[in-house]
């Protein structure tokens, strides 16, 4: 179980996590949240690499920051390149076995059997620098389960993988996660999380805005408003009739376009496209496709609740 | 649930981790020798002059004895060849910050001090490999091509190597302190070249003074030697302010590492 107590951890003036709080004893859980959303902090602190400035984190009753003992039951799969890419994969993962207290030829034993497991048979003992990037996320995922961890960190496991290894990936995940191991791992794509796991915590400029089920999240997405650019040439004709709609929150007018927010974007559109030919309007489109946008909803959307 | 190995683990992990050193080391050699390319054609010509002059038997004792041969084929050889093996410990460390490999390193439980002591590990395996290795082949041909070889001759050849190598024991813990610091390779290497730079006509200093070779390793105490001068200017021997910033350079930053705990720079 990961205990988390009112962490906060910051880079010189940049804060990464703050008074961040929760309780992970779901199996496999994801954490969603877009770039310098403290993502990769917390994992950090939770594999020991960091030590919270404010606060603690527990795996298991124990800090895992320089606790030998602690680390030895975690694994980390960093997002960084592959180090050592002169080595070849079995090598890497028997040397990073022996860091990890195995012995001599039990971690070339160890590293043949958990790099077959993960269809590297065939690659095993050809150099990294060769290796595809979805076959180098096996290698890491492999250092990280060699020792047989409690509890997997994974930090955006899915970035560079083409479908088939987003699939593997994902089987790799749920496979680990069957066998008793304690699973976490980050994502910036709410649809990675959900193909892997029912349960997300969501981060956003270092501060938790949700925790619970994908489908909790989900149905917060939904029913924060949602912003609608129009462009028109007439945009008090335009608001006029908007305003009359039911989902429609209110109305902007800004750089020449009008902005509109909306409860909810499934009927508005059909509406809008309903009145689109009897409304001077030119073009129109959702304002909030990207991420942050919808994060920065979801945290407006909690300030006022 | 595997169960801990301990200790054995514990040497496991670090022997794991100076073979992975190893493994970068010619890489680094390489990258080193691009960047110190003049200085390796200097010291080249200088031993190539020295080992050509040996060949006149009246001069034979000259540089088999004299402190020519130790300062020489000593810090012009031997000091760039073993700057070339320690800068391995700076950028195999750096290598591991740019690459991220302190978080796959950092992440099993090695001790922060483990980690030190193999990146340390790895240029004094090199040292001990590529300089006597060479050094002993050297020997045996010396004594098929000067018969017999003048007493003292061996002796002031194992002792250049001999102080070179300390002086390789000495710099590698600064070495894989600048490369903890700093994630550029060649960055760590440039900086690591200069802290060299600096302290290695301290080392001529010791020989100067006519010191044992082993005083080489220890800076310290050629910084003691009274009347020692440094491209000119002289040293006030028992400058305490000056032995304190060698003590500083050597062993305080360092610990200072271990204390701030180099994951502290991964990021």
């Amino acid at each position: 179980m990961i205990t988390i107590e009112d962490v906060s951890s910051w880079y010189g003036d940049v804060i990464a996590l703050n008074g961040v709080s929760a309780r992970i004893e779901t199996p496999v859980i994801g954490l969603l949240g877009p770039n310098g959303a403290g993502k990769s902090t917390l994992l950090s602190l939770l594999a020991g690499l960091r030590r919270p400035k404010t606060g603690a984190v527990f795996i298991d009753g124990d800090e895992p920051y320089d606790d030998p003992e602690v680390l030895k039951h975690i694994g980390l799969v960093p997002e960084p390149l592959m180090p050592a890419r002169w080595l070849t994969g079995h090598r890497f993962v028997a040397d990073l076995a022996r860091m990890s207290g195995l012995g001599k030829y039990e971690s070339r034993h160890e590293a043949t059997l958990i790099l077959k497991r993960l269809g590297l048979a065939h690659a095993m003992h050809r150099p990294i620098r060769g290796y595809s990037q979805g076959m180098r996320q096996r290698v890491k995922l492999a250092q990280a389960l060699i020792h047989k961890p409690r509890l997997l960190l994974l930090d955006e496991p899915f970035t560079g993988l083409d479908p088939p290894g987003r699939a593997m990936m994902t089987r790799s995940i749920q496979d680990v996660a069957k066998e008793g191991v304690q699973v976490v791992f980050s994502s910036h794509v709410l649809g990675e999380v959900e193909a892997v796991t029912r349960d997300v915590l969501m981060l956003l400029r270092g501060r938790i805005v949700a925790h619970g089920s994908v489908r909790d999240v989900r149905a917060r997405l939904a029913s924060v408003p949602l912003r609608i650019g129009i462009r028109t040439k007439d945009p008090r004709k335009v608001a006029a009739t908007l305003l009359q709609h039911d989902d429609v929150e209110g109305l902007d007018l800004r750089d020449g376009q009008l902005v509109v927010r909306i409860r909810h974007g499934t009927t508005f559109f059909r509406d809008l496209t309903r009145l689109g030919p009897k409304l001077p309007i030119d073009a129109y489109g959702p304002l909030d496709e990207d991420l942050e946008s919808v994060y920065g909803l979801l945290v407006e959307r909690r300030g006022r609740e | 649930m595997k169960e801990w190995v301990g200790p054995q683990g514990t040497l496991g992990s670090i022997w794991a981790l100076t073979l992975s050193g190893f493994a970068g080391v010619f890489r680094s050699i390489v990258m080193w020798l691009t960047l110190a390319a003049a200085g390796i054609i200097v010291a080249v010509s200088v031993t190539t002059i020295v080992i050509v002059s040996m060949f006149d038997p009246d001069e034979v004792g000259f540089f088999f004895n004299g402190e020519f041969f130790a300062t020489v084929l000593g810090i012009l050889t031997g000091l760039p060849l073993v700057v070339v093996l320690a800068t391995v410990g700076a950028r195999v460390t750096s290598r591991d910050r740019m690459l991220g490999g302190l978080e796959f390193i950092l992440s099993k439980p090695v001790p922060p001090w483990g980690y030190v002591l193999a990146r340390t590990a790895t240029p004094l395996l090199a040292a001990t490999v590529i300089v006597f290795l060479p050094a002993f082949v050297m020997v045996a041909l010396l004594s098929v091509l000067v018969d017999p070889i003048p007493a003292g001759g061996t002796g002031a050849l194992f002792g250049a190597l001999g102080y070179a190598l300390l002086y390789t024991v000495g710099l590698a813990p600064l070495a894989v302190a600048v490369g903890s610091l700093v994630s550029n390779p060649r960055f760590a290497t440039a900086a690591w070249l200069a802290v060299a730079w600096v302290t290695t006509p301290l080392v001529g200093i010791a020989e100067e003074m006519g010191a044992d070779w082993w005083w080489a390793f220890n800076p310290i105490v050629s910084l003691g030697s009274l009347g020692a001068t440094f491209m000119g200017v002289p040293f006030v021997g028992d400058s305490v302010g000056a032995a304190w910033l060698v003590a500083v350079l050597y062993f305080v930053v360092p610990l200072v590492v271990l204390r701030l705990r180099i994951q502290e720079v991964v990021r």
